[in-house]
Formats: structure tokens, C-alpha cells, sequence
């Protein structure tokens, strides 16, 4: 008798821990929902923020596993490869160069080298553009492609 | 003391002054970024610094042309994050378009000032065709989605900009990022914990300053441990600051895009140009119901568009970016003493004075400080409405159609603009769902007006059908606030002498027992009624039908569902739902009108 009760009461008291648990469960998962619930700010900036890193990243990954823009190569091995090779003439000025390099947002890697030429790295254009560009603008004599650089 | 100003006020120099000098001190690093904000697609070291300028040369015409132009005072104006990061991504667009990029920096920048041309064009029809509150058709998740995928794609070119420098300059990028960041936060807290213990308003618009200030500071400190950075990583510098660089005027430049300029490039301009106009619209909207808000004096919404509308057509013509009404500059200078468009108009010479002595200073800012208050910008652009959707979609609140449609509404544009990149998609994506969100039947309101010709002049009106988005606007809020206006104006001519503040408030009675759908849009515009309601002394309370949960009429009319959330308890007025023996027969009469607040 006195065993059955036992095990009723062990019973019970399983039970009743098993909801109080529930029930305590419950509550903790309540008071996260009505604490993420009254922090919608800071659940919206959070989001925001790993969205943006998420597609920054992406962003980034794409352009330097890519070989084009400035960081494709940098603080690996060889550094920025000018692509195009150009030639000055004797009337071309500085200002020319400036307004010219400005325009396609290009960077003079070197230069010049023992046949004078000054090679020229167009981070945001593809090689017949900026071949094209290049010789376009005043001051240049000649243009060539750099043979030195891989595409 | 609330009353109804239709005078213009006094103008008060030194209470002017001081506003343009606290605004120009908030606001002027947010031009900086925003112009650098603008060119960042453009490839080179010196696109930041020319970014910059056209920031720079924006705000200083801008803000004065509008002021000048605009008849809703003191509005504060200028590049804005929004528009400029369309803007910004147009000409991330051009770029990626070869026939574009093979004509260079320039025609670029010319063809999305065509954009901003457009844009201004848009505007001006807007104003025109009195289409104030065309714009406010738009549903609200649509809106805040645009604006937080934006936020999204700004914050992703920062990112990609920070691991490139982190990859050149280590560890070293996002300390620095991250200190200007927090400092930014800090400030906020700060002015706060003094405006709560000490109060005192320091002017939260600071932090942008402080963080950009403490970002340059930490990367000064980093010089004298590391070499410095790849030039993508290091100044503005001066290059690039040269007005030699911004030449609007350039017939050769013209030819060079009429010849060059290829289809695609076009259609993306002139699209890119209706949604900056659209988006500028809005924003003007939004900060001249905001001035109105707290200067108790009307606006005027269609002259405020015009005058934007014919400033973003010069400035496009001029190749700068579009200048926009602002509600937190104008809050700023209102909260500063501002009360005259004199504010803005001081603001913007104090800004051309500032940037023309201290371009050296400009040229020696870190590209990476200027990079943290984009950043902030981009974490600030949360928005009332996407914190709304976003705490009611998750809280179980009722009507759940309300608030789930808007949270689909809201994270399908979204995701279209995060994943596309393009915010022009993510807006068609979410105009296309709003659209089909709206179309099912009933799509009617049918509204009835009616004044009493007592002394107390109350205004009653009674809605049925649908109260949607498109709707809610043009036919309840702006005839209904005109009718107070007029309600007003009658009252104080039937009590000469005595101002309206010492009046009993006008009571406005809108009964909202007929409505069977509604929308988030809809029961936000109604808040907003109610506060604009407010500070015309006029008290308005929503009649709403007792919740019915018996078996003959299981559904609950959606206004009792949806309006406790938006609206104090104090201005609902629950009458018994139809059915009930007690309220069959013609509406019972409101109970008396007391103070909402007490």
C-alpha cells in the first residue's frame, strides 16, 4: 500500500516536474519572443548588417577571384599589372595625363620602361577598351597591349 | 500654445544663426559621405574626392534654391541617403556597361545627372497635377522594403570596400570601423543619458561627426605603428577636390553620349531617373508633414514638390545629385530655433564658407572614416513603418492578414533587391505584389461627411467598403483635415476674440463600423490623422464595432482587429457590433469627448 502510494506520488511528482519544466519552457520561450518582440530595432539593424556583410563579402570573394580591379592581385605576388603599354609624344602634359588617367580611374604601374613605354592599368575596363581609350587621348603617340600580362 | 498660424513668422537673426551653425555642424559630414557614397562604383583613387565635391557643390545650391523655392518653413534640404544610393547605383550600372566605361568618368556622371534631370521633371508634374498625396498610394512594407534593401546594398559596397583595405592593411580596417561605429552609438547613448539626467539636448545628429572624427583619429594612430595603405585605402586627397574636374558645361563631352551612349544605358537612366523621382517625392512629402507636425503651420506639399522638382532639374543639368527634403535636418533646426527658411538659406553659405576654407581638412580625411559614417547612415535607415511590420508580424497580433500581407510585402521586396542589387527591381517587385494585394473585391470606399452647425462645429464622417493604401489619402485624410481647417476658421470667427487654444477641441467623429478590409497602410495613415488632428486642437476618436464572436457573426469587423494597435485606447469609441439587439438600428451616439491623454 504504502509502495503503491510511493509510486504514485513519484509519479505525480514526475508529472508535475514535467509541466512545471513545460511550463517553465514555456515562459523562457515567452520572455525570449517578448524580448526579441520589444527590440525590433536592434533584431532589424542586426539583420540589416548580416545581410550587408553577407553580400559584401560575396561582393568582394567575386572581384578578387576575378582578375580584374585594383585588389585582384594585391598582397599576393606580382602586384597590378599595367595592360596597356603607351607612348607619349613630345607635346603630350602633365595635365593631359591627369584628366586622361582621372577619366577611367586607370593608375600608372610603371614606367617608363627601356622602349619608353609607360604601362597603364584600367581597373574597370576590358583590354580592346582600354587599348581604344588609350590611344584616343591626346598626347599619346602609340599604344600597345603588355604582353607581360595574362588576362 | 496650439493654435492654427497661417502668418508668416518673425524672423529672430540670432536664433537662426544658431540653427544653421548646429545643422551645418550635424549635417555637413553626412554631405561628404554621401558624395563619396555617390561615386563609389567608379573605379580609381580619385573618385572618392570628386564624389565629394559634386556632395558638397549639391548641398550648397540645393538647399538655398529649395528654401527659396519652397513655401513649407524651415525645411532643410540636401542629399539624402535614399535617392543618392540610387543614384550611386545607376552609376554602379554605367560602369558595368562596356560601351559606358569606355567612355569614361565623365559622360557617366553626365548621364545619371540626366537621371536626376528626370527625376526633377518628375517632380514638377507631381506638384502640377497637385499629386502631393499621389505618392502616399505607394503601401507602406513596400516603401520600408525599398528603403532597407537599399540600406542593404549600401552597407554591402562598405563591406567589400572594408575587406579589400583589411586585406592590404590587416586587422588594423575593422578596429578602425568598428571604433567609429561604436562611437557612433556611444554618442547617441550619451545624448540621451544627458537629455534624461541632466536635461540637456545635445544634438543627436552629431554622431555621424564624432564617428567620422574618431574613425580619422584611430587610422592617424595606426600610421605611426603600420606603413600605410594601397591608395584605394588611404585620403580623400586633393586631386580629385579640383573644380577643374566638374565641368556641366562641355559641348564635346554631350557630343561624345549622343554618339557613345548605347540603349541600355538610356532605358536604365530614364528608369532610375522616375524612381529617384518618386523616392524624392516621398521624402519631401514625409518632411513637410513632419515640419507641419511640429510648427502647427500647414504645408504646402505641391509648391514644396514644384520647387524641388525645378532644383533637381537644374542640379541634374549641372551633374549633381538630387537635393531632397530632409525630416531629420528640418527637426534639428526647428529643435535648434529655426523658424524661418533664413535657417537653411545661412546653413548652406556656412557650408560653402566651411568646405572652401577647409578643403585641405576634407582632403585629409581617411577614406575608411568616410566609409563608417556611410555605414551609420545605412544602420539609421530603419524605419518607423519596417520596426512596425516587423513587431506586429512576430507577436501573433490581429488581423494576421493585415499583418502577415504586409510582412510578405515587406520581405519579398526585400529579397528581390538584395538579390538582384538592383533597387529598380526590388520596387517593381514590390509595386507588382502590392498591386495584387489590393485587387481582390470589395476595392470601394464610400465616405460621408457631415458637420454640425452648432457652436462646437463637430465634423462626422462615416466609411464604409474598403480602406486601403491607395485610398486612404486622397479620400479620408486630406479632405478630412480641410474640413477641420474650415471647421476651425468658422469657429473662430463664432467666437471673435478668443483664441482657439482656449476652446473646447474640435470634435471629429470617424465611424468605422462599415469598413471590411483594411491594410497596415491605411491604420497608420489613420494615427497620423489623429496627430495631425492634434495639433490643429481638434480631437478625433475612431467608432469601431465591439469585437463579435458569436456563431451568426464569427468575423470581427478588421478595424476593431487592427486599429488598438495603432491608435491610443483612449481614441477608440467601441460601439456594439451589428447583430447585437442593442445596436440595431441607427449608430448609437458617441459618448462624451474627453482628453485622449490624460
Amino acid at each position: 500500500m504504502l509502495g503503491a502510494l510511493k509510486t504514485r506520488r513519484s509519479v505525480f511528482s514526475r508529472h508535475a516536474r514535467h509541466c512545471c519544466a513545460a511550463l517553465g519552457r514555456a515562459n523562457v520561450f515567452d520572455a525570449i519572443a517578448d524580448w526579441i518582440n520589444s527590440k525590433t530595432a536592434f533584431v532589424l539593424a542586426l539583420l540589416l548588417a548580416l545581410a550587408g556583410l553577407t553580400l559584401g563579402l560575396g561582393h568582394a570573394a567575386a572581384i578578387l577571384a576575378g582578375n580584374h580591379g585594383a585588389a585582384a592581385k594585391r598582397g599576393a605576388d606580382g602586384g597590378i599589372c599595367g595592360e596597356v603599354q603607351a607612348w607619349f609624344g613630345p607635346q603630350a602634359s602633365l595635365a593631359n595625363l591627369n584628366e586622361f588617367l582621372t577619366q577611367y580611374g586607370a593608375i600608372v604601374v610603371y614606367g617608363p620602361d627601356e622602349n619608353g613605354a609607360w604601362q597603364i592599368h584600367f581597373p574597370a575596363l576590358s583590354l580592346d577598351d582600354a587599348l581604344q581609350a588609350t590611344s584616343r587621348a591626346n598626347g599619346v603617340a602609340r599604344v600597345a597591349a603588355n604582353p607581360q600580362c595574362r588576362a | 500654445m496650439p493654435r492654427v498660424k497661417t502668418s508668416a513668422p518673425r524672423v529672430r537673426w540670432g536664433s537662426e544663426a544658431l540653427a544653421a551653425l548646429v545643422v551645418t555642424l550635424g549635417c555637413t559630414t553626412e554631405y561628404i559621405a554621401l558624395g563619396a557614397q555617390a561615386t563609389s562604383p567608379l573605379p580609381g583613387p580619385q573618385a572618392a574626392a570628386l564624389g565629394i565635391l559634386l556632395g558638397i557643390l549639391t548641398a550648397v545650391i540645393g538647399i538655398a534654391l529649395a528654401a527659396l523655392g519652397a513655401g513649407t518653413r524651415p525645411m532643410i534640404s540636401g542629399p539624402r541617403v535614399a535617392s543618392t544610393l540610387f543614384l550611386s547605383n545607376l552609376v554602379g550600372a554605367l560602369v558595368a556597361d562596356p560601351a559606358m566605361a569606355a567612355l569614361g568618368i565623365r559622360p557617366i556622371l553626365a548621364l545619371a545627372g540626366v537621371a536626376v534631370l528626370i527625376s526633377g521633371l518628375m517632380q514638377m508634374v507631381i506638384g502640377l497635377r497637385h499629386g502631393g498625396s499621389f505618392v502616399r498610394k505607394v503601401p507602406a512594407p513596400v516603401l520600408s522594403g525599398l528603403i532597407f534593401g537599399v540600406a542593404g546594398l549600401a552597407l554591402a559596397d562598405q563591406v567589400n570596400f572594408l575587406v579589400r583595405c583589411t586585406l592590404d592593411w590587416n586587422i588594423v580596417t575593422p578596429v578602425i570601423a568598428g571604433l567609429g561605429i561604436a562611437s557612433h552609438f556611444a554618442w547617441r547613448a550619451f545624448a540621451q543619458y544627458v537629455a534624461r539626467k541632466r536635461k540637456l539636448a545635445l544634438p543627436s545628429g552629431l554622431s555621424l561627426f564624432v564617428a567620422m572624427l574618431v574613425a580619422a583619429g584611430a587610422y592617424y594612430v595606426a600610421l605611426h605603428v603600420l606603413p600605410s595603405p594601397s591608395p584605394a585605402c588611404r585620403l580623400i586627397g586633393v586631386a580629385g577636390l579640383d573644380f577643374a574636374n566638374w565641368r556641366p558645361v562641355d559641348p564635346g563631352l554631350w557630343l561624345d553620349l549622343l554618339h557613345g551612349v548605347s540603349t541600355h544605358a538610356l532605358l536604365l537612366t530614364i528608369g532610375y531617373g522616375l524612381v529617384i523621382g518618386f523616392v524624392s517625392s516621398l521624402d519631401t512629402v514625409i518632411a513637410v508633414s513632419s515640419i507641419e507636425s511640429l510648427t502647427l503651420r500647414r504645408g504646402t506639399v505641391d509648391r514644396d514638390l514644384l520647387a524641388f522638382g525645378a532644383v533637381n532639374t537644374l542640379l541634374g543639368a549641372l551633374a549633381l545629385l538630387p537635393n531632397v527634403g530632409s525630416v531629420t535636418r528640418s527637426n534639428m533646426a526647428i529643435t535648434s530655433g529655426a523658424q524661418t527658411r533664413w535657417t537653411a538659406v545661412m546653413h548652406a553659405v556656412l557650408v560653402c564658407v566651411a568646405l572652401t576654407a577647409g578643403v585641405g581638412l576634407v582632403a585629409m580625411l581617411p577614406k575608411l572614416a568616410v566609409a563608417v559614417v556611410v555605414i551609420v547612415m545605412s544602420l539609421d535607415m530603419i524605419d518607423e513603418g519596417a520596426r512596425t511590420i516587423t513587431r506586429h508580424a512576430f507577436s501573433d497580433a490581429r488581423p494576421r492578414r493585415l499583418f502577415g500581407t504586409a510582412m510578405w510585402l515587406f520581405a519579398l521586396e526585400l529579397i528581390a533587391t538584395l538579390a538582384s542589387g538592383q533597387p529598380l527591381v526590388g520596387f517593381g517587385v514590390g509595386a507588382v505584389f502590392g498591386a495584387l494585394v489590393a485587387w481582390p473585391t470589395p476595392r470601394r470606399l464610400s465616405i460621408k461627411m457631415a458637420e454640425s452647425h452648432d457652436r462646437d462645429g463637430s465634423v462626422v464622417a462615416t466609411l464604409s467598403g474598403a480602406l486601403l493604401a491607395y485610398n486612404v489619402d486622397s479620400a479620408v485624410v486630406e479632405p478630412l483635415l480641410a474640413r477641420v481647417d474650415n471647421a476651425n476658421a468658422a469657429r473662430e470667427r463664432a467666437h471673435p476674440g478668443v483664441a482657439l487654444a482656449a476652446l473646447a477641441p474640435l470634435p471629429v467623429v470617424l465611424d468605422l463600423a462599415g469598413i471590411v478590409r483594411t491594410d497596415l497602410t491605411a491604420c497608420r495613415a489613420l494615427a497620423q490623422f489623429a496627430q495631425f488632428c492634434a495639433a490643429r486642437h481638434a480631437d478625433v476618436r475612431f467608432r469601431v464595432p465591439a469585437a463579435n464572436a458569436s456563431a451568426s457573426h464569427p468575423m470581427t469587423n478588421p478595424m476593431t482587429q487592427a486599429l488598438p494597435h495603432f491608435v491610443p485606447a483612449s481614441r477608440l469609441h467601441v460601439v456594439p457590433a451589428v447583430g447585437n439587439p442593442t445596436a440595431s438600428g441607427a449608430m448609437p451616439d458617441p459618448r462624451p469627448l474627453a482628453p485622449p491623454y490624460s
